[in-house]
């Protein structure tokens, strides 16, 4: 998370416009070690995680809506200015969407819609997850009228999204995310491009992170772009006051069980 | 009665009145211009137009995007 923030610090000071997005499933993942903190604590350190940092949005992942109904509403309402967005999960109690479809941030004169979309997930007892394609044709036709350049933040996978970059060309840009590998950016058609930091592993949670420089022309359409992916390694230098923050998290979880020595 | 103050102060009444239509006629048409736009197309033509209006006037961006994926909530580099 330190590493992270350095990164990021580092693109925001050296950019006149900038967005920092992520494709969702970011709140905790229940299948993986109960040792890690965001898992042990219902994903409350990753809200405070992605506030520190500044996301400017968030798609809602399939993985974050198994923390149930209740806990979930009580992580959305603790982020502070990070948008968390989903066009297709539907809380069953209410009928309604459970987060906003999306938003629409102005930079520069353009106003750009940022729409979640979330895998699909079937039997939840707490919401409906309509299909990607179904939903993103829906709110792409919405987004539209109020943007002139439209970003999907996608974690129904790199193949999915690839196809809905292909069906939609209203789609500029899908940063992607959930199963299937991306290591570069595909181009769906020639103004659309598909971009994945990482695949879903819990072998590589937070190891990467991507920097896309892309130009948009007057009209809002992608005319260029450069990518590139950065491995959190050990030669990236920890932010001071979020490595603070992270120690003292480190020192208030409990250890995992040690391993019996032979 | 100074008969040299009567001249002036007709025409100023008439730039006054003229000064106050001004706003309103403006006002009026854009009004206008924005119904003819909702009628001929719907709102979200509408919003489209004024949407478009913007970016054109702008001209390209450059933007710079950091992104992330599923990262599970993850406080320490996994892997």
């Amino acid at each position: 998370m330190a590493r992270r923030a350095t990164t990021i610090k580092a693109a925001r000071a050296s950019s006149q416009y900038f967005l920092l997005l992520d494709a969702g499933n970011s709140l905790s993942n229940e299948f993986t070690t109960t040792a890690e903190v965001a898992v042990a604590n219902g994903g409350r350190t990753a809200v405070e995680a992605l506030s520190r940092l500044g996301y400017d949005a968030v798609a809602l992942g399939d993985l974050d809506l198994h923390m149930g109904r209740a806990a979930l509403q009580e992580r959305l309402a603790e982020l502070k200015g990070v948008e968390m967005v989903s066009a297709n999960v539907t809380d069953r109690a209410t009928g309604k969407l459970l987060v906003k479809p999306y938003v629409v941030k102005e930079l520069g004169g353009h106003r750009i819609a940022l729409i979640g979309i979330t895998a699909l997930v079937k039997d939840d007892p707490d919401f409906a997850v309509a299909p990607p394609l179904d939903a993103a044709k829906e709110y792409v036709g919405k987004a539209k009228a109020e943007a002139d350049i439209i970003i999907l933040l996608s974690n129904a996978g790199a193949e999915t999204n690839k196809a809905i970059a292909a069906q939609l060309p209203d789609v500029d840009l899908i940063i992607s995310g959930g199963p299937d590998q991306l290591d570069q950016p595909a181009q769906p058609t020639p103004s659309s491009l598909v971009v994945q930091a990482d695949v879903s592993s819990a072998g590589h949670a937070g190891r990467y992170i991507a920097k896309l420089q892309a130009t948009f022309d007057p009209s809002g359409k992608l005319i260029g772009h450069d990518w590139q992916k950065f491995e959190l390694g050990p030669s990236v230098a920890d932010d001071p006051g979020i490595k603070l923050w992270v120690d003292s998290l480190a020192k208030a979880q409990p250890t995992e069980p040690a391993t019996a020595q032979p | 009665m100074n008969p040299k103050k009567k001249p002036k102060r007709a025409p100023k009444r008439a730039q006054s009145a003229l000064f106050r239509a001004v706003p309103w006629a403006a006002l009026g048409l854009a009004v206008l211009v924005l119904a003819s736009m909702a009628i001929l197309g719907g709102p979200s033509h509408l919003a489209s137009a004024l949407a478009r209006r913007v970016s054109h006037a702008t001209g390209a961006i450059d933007l710079t995007i950091v992104h992330s994926n599923d990262t599970y909530g993850y406080v320490f580099p996994c892997g």
